[in-house]
């Protein structure tokens, strides 16, 4: 199934465990809008179909769970075939939206800045707050995403595999407590691999610059890894 | 028994591998012998998903492959976590890759659910279970050679069948499909072993088991050096019988691949270079498991056989260069 189609399937999915999914549906002149967190408070049900949705359904996502300062916090993992395809999921707009396009619409589209903001975008969104289960899944998703634009940006484009394993930060009313205990959990505790073909330099550069988390890079026609020194 | 282990695996063929061959990186092509080919990391990328159905069509539908973290050393590493049902019969009499065929001139084997239809080989021959009214059969491999006739009619004289009734799936090791699908050989790995030892194979109630995924490569030498790495040093398998304790007690030094302690903590890939990088050089009682987990029913009492080896495991995911 391609993208755009298995988007508006998750899409569907969604809408049809609604309420029992903690969402609620809203169906206005644009499209149709799923509150899944910002006057609802949204779930992990939701949230897993919203990654499916954006990775394609190309591989494996899921929750696990990662020992942190003595405590179990809960995880997302995902094991990526198209980690370059997810990345442009993750790609917002101007208006702050991201999702799967379809045209000028979209057939899942994501706005983490609540209700209101969502409404002008077309075709099928969900919206959530910055405090939302919602975003803090997102936010640990994003570790391949944010891996793939660095490499982008130095010029590689040979990814063909990735996986990631990201602590789900906890979500707090005050929007900037929550992004800076998110950053400093992602950055300790997230891991990004993804499998390439580049440059040495290149490669090593990439993976010691990157600062959301930890990234390792295996190269493989030399066989090598390349990772952050310091850890 | 009334259900076709090679029917639920012709299933996943077609219905989890033709329709999405585009978002799952293979491709599939008929030979002239009417065999159908589905290459899932020979020449087409393949990945993780294509690994997960390589993995659960050799076992006849009988399990499923997931993707895991664990933590070795100072690494987090992927693991491919395999749950099955009916363990004896989908590794030993299916998943286990023990049908063996000349294909100009080299040896190789087949696994799959195939090799349950007449029993063919000596792991499947034991297992009590039989698939002969299949009208069509599923069959895996693991070569860096796109097959064709000459390998499909020796497959098909093997087993019993026709080739046109084929259904290969193959992937080379230096792929994700193929590296990924030889680590979710962890249940796999460790049945032939007790067999071999005389274990009371009918007394396994329930199994799964983990490997890690080590860092993939081109090369298909190295590939095969890291993923047996994965295998021998970081496979654990949990195993729920129903026997004597004495069955289980008498395997502790003969079992686990650290009972090679003339090579153990070397790498694979050290090792294979000594065998000349040819598999028929490789002693049999290397293919042994790295941890096995004995639960016993009966009498309540766990026996843990077996360690990870870190070292060698964090070396295979730091590639060539270690990590620098």
């Amino acid at each position: 199934m391609d993208y755009i189609s298995f988007a508006y399937d998750r899409f569907q999915e969604i809408v049809k465990s609604t309420p029992a999914n903690g969402c609620s549906l809203l169906i206005h002149e644009n499209g149709a809008l799923v509150d899944a967190g910002s006057r609802c408070p949204g779930g992990w049900m939701t949230a897993k179909l919203v990654l499916e949705a954006l990775t394609g359904g190309r591989g494996q996502v899921g929750f696990a769970q990662r020992m942190v300062d003595g405590a179990q916090f809960p995880a997302v993992e995902l094991f990526l075939d198209d980690p370059e395809g997810a990345a442009s999921s993750f790609a917002a707009g101007e208006d702050g939206v991201f999702g799967v396009r379809d045209g000028d619409k979209y057939a899942l589209g994501v706005s983490l800045q609540g209700a209101e903001g969502a409404q002008t975008a077309l075709g099928n969104l969900l919206a959530a707050g910055p405090d939302s289960l919602l975003a803090s899944v997102l936010s640990a998703a994003s570790l391949i995403p944010k891996a793939v634009e660095v490499l982008h940006t130095a010029g590689i484009c040979d990814i063909q595999w990735g996986w990631s394993s990201c602590p789900v930060a906890p979500f707090f009313h005050d929007a900037a407590q929550a992004a800076q205990t998110a950053a400093a959990l992602h950055a300790a505790h997230g891991t990004v691999n993804l499998w390439v073909r580049g440059d040495k330099a290149v490669l090593q550069q990439a993976a010691s610059g990157f600062s959301a988390g930890k990234l390792i890079l295996h190269e493989l026609a030399t066989a090598c890894t390349y990772l952050c020194k310091k850890t | 028994m009334n259900y076709s282990i090679n029917e639920t695996a012709v299933r996943i063929v077609e219905e989890k591998l033709f329709p999405h061959m585009d978002a799952l990186g293979i491709t599939a092509c008929t030979l002239p012998c009417g065999a159908v080919v589905l290459d899932m990391g020979i020449r087409a990328k393949g990945g993780f998903l294509a690994a997960k159905y390589f993995t659960e069509a050799g076992l006849g539908g009988l399990g499923e492959l997931t993707y895991r973290t664990m933590e070795v050393g100072n690494q987090l590493l992927p693991v491919a976590a395999v749950h099955v049902d009916r363990p004896v019969l989908a590794e030993l009499g299916a998943h286990d890759s023990f049908l063996y065929i000349d294909w100009d001139g080299a040896k190789c084997s087949v696994a799959g659910p195939i090799r349950a239809v007449h029993g063919a080989d000596p792991y499947a021959a034991p297992v009590p279970y039989r698939d002969p009214d299949a009208k069509k059969v599923v069959a895996t491999i693991q070569t860096d050679r796109p097959p064709d006739d000459k390998l499909l009619e020796a497959v098909a004289q093997a087993a019993g069948v026709y080739a046109k009734d084929i259904y290969l799936l193959a992937a080379r090791t230096g792929t994700l499909t193929g590296a990924a699908q030889v680590c979710a050989r962890n249940v796999e790995q460790s049945m032939p072993s007790l067999l071999d030892h005389g274990f009371p194979m009918e007394t396994i109630v329930q199994a799964c088991g983990y490997a890690p995924i080590p860092a993939v490569v081109d090369d298909e030498m190295l590939a095969y050096g890291r993923v047996n790495d994965g295998l021998i040093y970081g496979q654990e398998t949990d195993l729920y019988v129903d026997c004597d304790d004495a069955e289980i007690e008498r395997l502790v030094e003969i079992l686990p691949f650290r009972k090679n302690q003339d090579v153990y903590g070397t790498p694979f890939e050290t090792l294979f270079a000594q065998c000349g990088y040819l598999w028929r050089n490789v002693p049999r009682r290397w293919d042994a498991p790295c941890k096995v987990n004995f639960f016993n029913l009966r009498t309540g009492h766990s026996f843990l056989i077996g360690t990870l080896h870190y070292g060698v495991l964090e070396r295979a995911f730091l590639g060539t260069n270690g990590g620098n």
